[in-house]
């Protein structure tokens, strides 16, 4: 057997190729070997990609190459293999520079060591290469190339930097993948590594983390900042697969580097700081390793050293319980009375200085905890309702933990009355303490050293009788000077009553705010703050009254005023409450009880959304409006334009936030309604030409987004096929007609077209009549219209290319045809109409909508009642 | 040196902290034998000055010490017998080890025997341990759990004993057979291979039943002549007009406060002494119900959300036959025969409230459907692509078709089968190695630029995605104030506002749960005792074609029980008569006036008094049913129906314990006369004075 036939029976399958090198590496010796072995190679460079059979010839001859380099180190082939296929990369043929790349990617995988010259070659040729037009060359050459790494300097290492400057810019995806893949983890190319975890393909979001990440290995190597935004990106991934790796990369790479604790590892994690990122790992953690949540166990030593990752982890667990009915998990909470212990120990944990923030936190998920918690035990009811009151009562507490304790107050109470009285008498009472200016000091005695359970027990009344002394602020206050201290003192109290009340109104949704505790509180507590000079007070103060208001209607009307001079004359800060304020307060009450206002408010909310040094605010704005829009259809023409044309904003690119809410809004919008559909129909020329105009300076390479892939974009929006309900009710106020509205569009389209500034804009214009789709099936007056504007424009003899009069052209005849199509038709149609008109046949088919086949159902029904009549009668 | 201070006045705090803690420990049996050699309770109750009350030994809390005491002592003696067993095991086994030193110096016991003798120990061992078969621990018989019916047990769940919603006849369902199916293991619903097979299937079902009854009804059983029902009907319907199911549940309805109808008790009226409505009983009730009917009103504003998202949810309907509305073919589609049972009751918001759920359902899918839908689609407008948003169009028929799919094609063909399609595609895909190439066309150089254009490198974002803010529809339909308040949008323009969660915190907190329909009064079956002694004096009706039992079809023994005996119905008094004994008491001895009397009589001194006169005078005789008689004069009347001549006379029996009295009979016992009681003065008094 000769040598190319041996090489040839090795395409066929891969058993045999031991065989086969056995018997290839006897023939080593004779005359044209290496020859023919350079023959078969040349003709396997013109095989194309995806004949398999020439891979499984070059794994073969890889293999060969192995078994010979063990055999009989002393001939070299290698070097002659490279040296021939070399002169293939800078070949014309894609396919030859794709087999070059490939085969110089599996052969040098198998030498040790090549001489300088030749090394120095191969390098420079693949450097090249990475570069190529045709992807598949890039892919192979990318693996080819990073066999040649080096471990250098980054001022001198070219095959590095090429590698780098293609995971970041390649455009083919997979290119990137096979850099991701094949470029050496070192700590200059773990940051370009981990930023492909927001790479645009799913596909290599998930080779990040199923297959680089453990590569590194244990990710205590990371920042905290680079594993909190790994886990954020990855669990919060959009595609279940990205999503997936993610969690198992957690659930077992991760948890595996730290002790398999995932105490342990929520400790590497920074909690404090990104709970939410620690809640979704934890809930993301248990959903694949569902076994462990079983075998999780909270002792009462838990429970008394109680940290920031061990709160988390148990209110996690509390609501994976809560969530997927673990009712036997959670028995493992402890109960209401207990519970309540544990948390008043942290209260004590608040007067320490260096365990403030921390106890804070943990106070927080123990509420948590307590919200969800059932609330049958009535001791336990009664003990959490004393503990949370007198807490709220005497502490300074921050504002997150202020609403979850009033939040489980009302839980703990019955109704809303009990609820609004005792947080009523809570606010009175710290709203006097301010008030009398006396400065509540903390009691020495009041400081417990140490707390357990049986103690607590013996000193529950004692602790709860005696006065807390909660007249000390936090350490956040101790710099002011005595003489602002009583003030200042004064103030937080006073932010203390507003913050209660406006947990208060946040947890109320009857009219228990009319009554006469609502009462005295809006013109003691919450008016007196909105005229308040000092800041703070005034904007807490008008959040109050903005909750207020939602729940009066009356109230709300008179001080629209109010909120509007705070938008004018406000902050950013103040601003924003009222944009929110009006907004509730329009989605609340109605539009029809803010009529007078309307012009008003539509003028802030314009100002808010083309509010471009504030980003949230104008992204505030825009959320806005959309939800008027969606919501109350508030006076959608004249806000839809300006919502597309900052959507499309080059100078919102940055504003993420701002996109992605109008990105949700406008397919909702869009085809949600059918109405939609034709309102954004009648702003799209205008928009478009506005949004032509800002893109006319702008340079090209500066820019994402083309404008035929902006008006691609509004064209399916109006899509009718796209639309969530395509029923078609014939009311007596209103009929919805989604199937012309392209043919509406054309007719905006040529109304605009005069208005264009320039020739090139209309050119556009025109070019979009190519891309609607109008059906045939409209009434002929339809086209009629379409054509006489079309006819209009001609009239004003604008200069236009051979292009855009040929789609005219195209159009025309379109319209034509269809009007003539229709015309007959409607003349048939009205034919039928006058011969059936004696006819009332009960049958579907006359129907022109559904809703008529069901009165026409209904109406025989109907007929059929009178039968009935007729027929007891007969009985 | 451990110790700072011995004196116990000294640490008189830390030393109750740490006998609290034991007795706690003792108590709840966490005494073990790793802790129970760290108690010190045993001293403290030697001591007993904790023990002491003063003076007196506090026995409850020496009670409890002796028992933590004897529960700390037992503990030790099982740590001291766990230790005892550690240590003579070591020494067994050291005695052992030390025995076969010794045995190794005997130069007489070969190696070789020594192994054998091993091994037959360890043979000798391995009986013991092993089984010899496996039948030996084999389970004859697994414990299973008891088969059971599972309607039976839905039956036993459902059933109460004081209603008649308990019934089995109420509760089970007939089959195609006539059978009231409580055996539920045998009753199954065919099912077919194909939606042909299925429909054969299914006339065969119900042709085989049709023909069966054609068959047997018409073979074996005789059949009601047209005369047999015209003589029914003579004899048992000629007046049906008129006649209801329930004349006195006629039109019966509760109103808002509960009332019952007036009708209904007027009906019963002639039957029923006196029935006490509800309503008429007590006003706070009724407020009570007009409160609850608020309650449920204030449930309208929901209600119509439900029906409008209902209205919602039904658009998406991609059915043709869904659209259509369902109307009526056929006569047998036609409702009711015109009969009409309304009551005018009904507002004009009932059916709406009937489907308040359904509305609310369809609203929240409708976002729910962009939520999905929009999931690769969210960074911005440079990442939008064009594609369809609805992706469920002939779903239902996808449906349809993946229950009439048959089933897969053999996977053993299909792999045997990809087996030999690789085979064709090795073949086809085969290289030529034998071909001439051309080497220098193979090499040539590219005369163009083999480079990629800079304009197609991707350097404005690096290929990156924005981060994902997750925008849904929860934010979007959300106050800003609110955000647990969330806004259904309508066509309108008007948002209806829906809490995120269901609070039901009356309901989780309420101590008492709503009462049930299982009540006393609820499902009723006592037999109980007509009113008033209603017996069975009523006039028999009439009943059709009475049959001699010995003329039946089932034989001349048509009884199986004799003649049951009638019980007696016995009147019994449905109120509690209520009497102040005391008070009762106290008027009937100012009706008696015995006491002024005898003053009067003693006061009096007659000299043309008669000896008798005196005694008569110095002896007041009261009549009982006169002085009961003087009662009505003191009691209402609506008080004095509750007394008795029973109750007056247990009163004047205490009154005659309590103040001497004599009471004596008169003839016909008709009447007691009441006088005071002779004593020891007044009988001295009279000796004397006689």
């Amino acid at each position: 057997m000769s040598c190319i036939q041996i090489i040839s029976s090795s395409q066929t399958s891969i058993a045999g190729h031991r065989k086969l090198c056995n018997k290839l590496f006897t023939l080593r010796t004779q005359e044209g070997f290496e020859t023919d072995i350079l023959r078969a190679l040349n003709i396997i460079l013109t095989v194309k990609k995806g004949n398999s059979n020439a891979d499984r010839v070059l794994r073969f001859l890889v293999t060969f190459v192995n078994y010979l380099q063990q055999k009989d180190p002393e001939i070299d082939i290698v070097q002659p293999i490279l040296k021939h296929i070399l002169r293939g990369l800078d070949a014309k043929d894609k396919t030859v520079r794709y087999r070059c790349c490939q085969i110089i990617a599996r052969v040098v995988n198998c030498v040790k060591e090549i001489d300088d010259d030749l090394y120095n070659t191969l390098k420079e040729k693949l450097l090249s290469r990475v570069l190529d037009r045709e992807s598949i060359v890039r892919l192979e050459a990318v693996v080819a190339l990073s066999r040649l790494q080096e471990d250098t300097g980054d001022e001198e290492n070219d095959v590095r930097n090429i590698l780098l400057f293609l995971l970041q810019n390649d455009p083919s995806s997979e290119v990137r993948r096979s850099v991701l893949l094949n470029i050496e983890v070192s700590n200059s190319t773990l940051p370009f590594i981990l930023e492909r975890a927001r790479d645009v393909d799913a596909a290599n979001r998930k080779c990040v983390y199923a297959r680089v990440l453990p590569k590194i290995g244990d990710f205590r190597y990371l920042s905290i900042k680079k594993r909190v935004r790994i886990l954020k990106w990855g669990l919060n991934d959009r595609d279940e697969s990205v999503e997936k790796a993610a969690a198992d990369m957690l659930a077992y790479q991760w948890i595996e580097n730290a002790d398999n604790n995932l105490l342990e590892l929520l400790e590497r994690l920074d909690v404090s700081n990104n709970s939410d990122v620690a809640v979704l790992a934890i809930k993301k953690f248990f959903d694949v390793r569902v076994d462990s949540l079983s075998q999780l166990e909270f002792p009462e030593q838990f429970w008394l050293e109680l940290t920031a990752e061990s709160s988390l982890l148990a209110r996690t667990f509390n609501e994976i319980c809560i969530e997927k009915n673990y009712t036997d998990l959670l028995d493992k909470m402890p109960e209401v009375v207990q519970l309540t212990y544990y948390i008043e120990r942290q209260y004590v944990s608040l007067r320490d200085k260096s365990s403030y923030d921390e106890s804070c936190f943990i106070i927080e998920q123990l509420l948590y905890i307590g919200l969800s918690q059932d609330m049958v035990d009535e001791i336990g009811r009664r003990k959490l309702l004393k503990s949370l009151t007198n807490s709220l009562s005497t502490m300074a507490l921050p504002d997150s933990l202020i609403s979850l304790h009033i939040e489980l107050l009302r839980k703990l109470c019955s109704s809303e009355n009990d609820f609004c009285s005792l947080l009523v008498e809570i606010i009175t009472e710290v709203f006097e303490q301010g008030h009398s200016q006396n400065q509540t000091e903390e009691q020495g005695n009041s400081n417990a050293p140490e707390l357990n359970k049986n103690d607590y027990e013996g000193e529950e009344i004692t602790v709860s009788q005696k006065s807390p002394s909660p007249s000390l602020p936090p350490n956040e206050l101790n710099e002011p000077e005595p003489d602002d201290m009583d003030g200042y003192k004064e103030a937080f109290n006073e932010l203390r009553c507003l913050s209660y009340v406006q947990c208060l109104f946040e947890n109320i949704t009857s009219s228990l705010n009319e009554n006469l505790y609502m009462v005295d509180m809006l013109k003691t507590l919450i008016i007196p703050a909105v005229r308040s000079h000092d800041l703070p007070i005034r904007e807490k103060g008008l959040e109050c009254l903005s909750l207020v208001c939602l729940l009066n209607a009356d109230l709300a009307f008179e001080n629209v005023p109010l909120y509007l001079h705070c938008y004018e004359k406000g902050s950013v800060v103040l601003k924003c409450t009222a944009i929110r304020t009006l907004t509730d307060m329009l989605i609340q009450h109605g539009k029809a009880k803010f009529t007078e206002y309307e012009d008003a408010i539509s003028s802030i909310l314009f100002e808010a959304l083309g509010e471009f040094e504030n980003a949230e605010l104008q992204t505030l704005g825009a959320e806005a409006i959309a939800k008027l829009l969606v919501i109350l259809h508030y006076r959608d023409e004249l806000f839809l334009k300006p919502l597309i044309i900052q959507y499309f904003e080059p100078n919102t690119v940055d504003n993420h936030a701002l996109r992605q809410v109008l990105g949700y809004f406008f397919p909702v919008y869009a085809f949600g309604a059918h109405e939609n559909q034709w309102r954004i129909a009648t702003i799209f020329c205008d928009a478009l030409l506005s949004l032509l105009e800002i893109y006319r300076d702008l340079d090209e390479d500066d820019v994402q987004l083309s404008i035929g892939h902006i008006a691609q974009q509004m064209l399916d929006w109006t899509d009718n096929e796209k639309l969530y309900e395509r029923k078609t009710q014939t009311g007596d106020d209103y009929i919805a007609l989604n199937h012309n509205v392209h043919l509406h569009l054309a007719n905006m389209i040529f109304e605009s077209l005069p208005n264009a500034s320039e020739g090139k804009e209309r050119k556009f214009m025109i070019s979009l009549l190519g891309k609607l789709k109008i059906p045939t099936d409209l009434p002929s007056s339809d086209y009629q219209r379409t054509k006489r504007k079309l006819e209009t424009y001609e009239s004003h003899g604008f200069t236009m290319d051979s292009t855009s009069l040929s789609i005219l052209a195209k159009f025309e005849r379109m319209l034509l045809q269809n009007e003539e199509a229709r015309s007959k038709f409607e003349e048939t149609e009205e034919e039928r109409l006058m011969e059936n008109a004696e006819e009332n046949e009960h049958a579907g088919a006359e129907a022109i909508s559904g809703e008529i086949i069901p009165d026409t159902v209904e109406a025989n029904m109907e007929d059929e009642e009178e039968v009935y009549v007729k027929q007891e009668e007969d009985l | 040196l451990n110790n700072s201070s011995p004196f116990n006045s000294s640490h008189q705090v830390p030393v109750l902290s740490n006998f609290e803690e034991w007795i706690k420990l003792a108590t709840d049996n966490k005494i073990n034998s790793t802790n129970t050699w760290n108690f010190a309770l045993i001293d403290y109750f030697h001591d007993m000055s904790l023990l002491r009350d003063g003076e007196d030994i506090n026995f409850q809390k020496a009670s409890c010490t002796l028992d933590g005491c004897v529960k700390i002592y037992t503990s030790r003696i099982d740590s001291v017998a766990t230790e005892t067993g550690k240590l003579l095991s070591g020494l067994a086994n050291d005695s052992k080890v030390l025995q076969q030193t010794e045995e190794g110096e005997d130069a007489e016991n070969d190696d070789e025997d020594l192994q054998k003798k091993k091994e037959r120990k360890r043979a000798q061992r391995s009986v013991k341990t092993l089984v010899k078969d496996f039948e030996s621990i084999r389970a004859k018989k697994f414990e299973l759990e008891c088969s059971f019916d599972p309607l039976f047990k839905k039956m036993c769940a459902d059933f109460d004993e004081d209603g008649a919603k308990g019934l089995l006849m109420n509760h089970l369902c007939v089959d195609q057979h006539g059978r009231i199916v409580f055996d539920s293991s045998d009753t199954v619903i065919k099912d077919l291979e194909n939606k042909d097979v299925e429909a054969e299937s299914q006339e065969a079902v119900v042709a085989a039943p049709i023909e069966s009854h054609d068959t047997e009804m018409t073979n074996v059983h005789d059949n009601i002549s047209r005369e047999t029902l015209n003589g029914i009907y003579k004899c048992y319907f000629t007046d049906i007009d008129q006649l209801t199911i329930c004349p006195s549940l006629q039109g019966f309805e509760f109103d808002s406060k509960g009332n019952l109808d007036v009708s209904l008790l007027k009906s019963l009226s002639d039957e029923v002494n006196m029935i006490t409505t509800t309503s008429l009983v007590d006003n706070t009730m009724e407020k009570t119900d007009a409160d609850a009917a608020s309650l449920s009103s204030d449930s309208d504003g929901e209600e119509g959300h439900i029906v409008h998202a209902l209205e919602e949810m039904a658009y998406d309907e991609e059915n043709p036959y869904v659209d259509v509305v369902p109307k009526a073919m056929d006569e047998s589609e036609n409702p009711d025969f015109g009969v009409d049972t309304e009551v005018n009751m009904a507002d004009g918001s009932t059916m709406n409230e009937n489907y308040s759920i359904i509305s609310t359902a369809a609203a929240n899918g409708v976002y729910e459907y962009f939520d999905k839908s929009m999931k690769k689609n969210w960074a911005g407008p440079e990442h939008w692509r064009i594609q369809a948003l609805r992706k469920n169009i002939n779903n239902a028929s996808t449906v349809f078709n993946s229950s009439n799919t048959a089933e897969s094609s053999d996977n053993v063909s299909r792999s045997l089968s990809s087996t030999e399609r690789k085979k064709r595609r090795e073949l086809d895909n085969a290289i030529d190695f034998l071909q001439e190439v051309d080497v220098e066309a193979l090499f040539t150089p590219a005369t163009s630029s083999l480079k990629l254009p800079k304009s197609h490198w991707k350097r404005h974002n690096r290929c990156l995605l924005p981060d994902d803010y997750q925008y849904d529809s929860k934010r979007l339909l959300q106050l800003f104030l609110k955000p647990k308040m969330s806004v259904l949008p309508n066509a309108d323009g008007e948002g209806q506002l829906q809490l995120n969660k269901a609070l039901d915190d009356e309901n989780d907190l309420d101590g008492i749960q709503p009462h049930g329909f299982d009540s006393d009064g609820s499902d009723n079956v006592d037999e109980g005792i007509p009113p008033y002694g209603f017996g069975d004096s009523d006039s028999p009706k009439q009943t059709p074609l009475l049959t001699p039992p010995s003329s039946s079809g089932f034989g001349d023994n048509l009884l199986l029980t004799a003649r049951l005996a009638k019980p007696d119905m016995l009147n019994y008094a449905k109120r509690a008569k209520k009497v102040d004994v005391r008070v009762l008491k106290e008027k009937l001895w100012k009706c008696l006036d015995l006491e002024n009397t005898i003053k009067e009589n003693s006061i009096n001194s007659h000299i043309e008094g008669s000896e008798m006169e005196s005694e008569e005078t110095n002896m007041p005789v009261k009549s009982f049913f006169s002085t009961v008689n003087q009662l009505e004069e003191t009691y209402e009347k609506k008080e004095l129906k509750d007394i008795s001549t029973s109750f007056a006379f247990i009163c004047v029996l205490h009154l005659a314990n309590e103040h001497n009295l004599e009471l004596t009979s008169n003839e016909d016992f008709s009447d007691v006369f009441i006088r005071p009681g002779p004593n020891l003065t007044t009988l001295e008094a009279l000796e004397n004075d006689v």
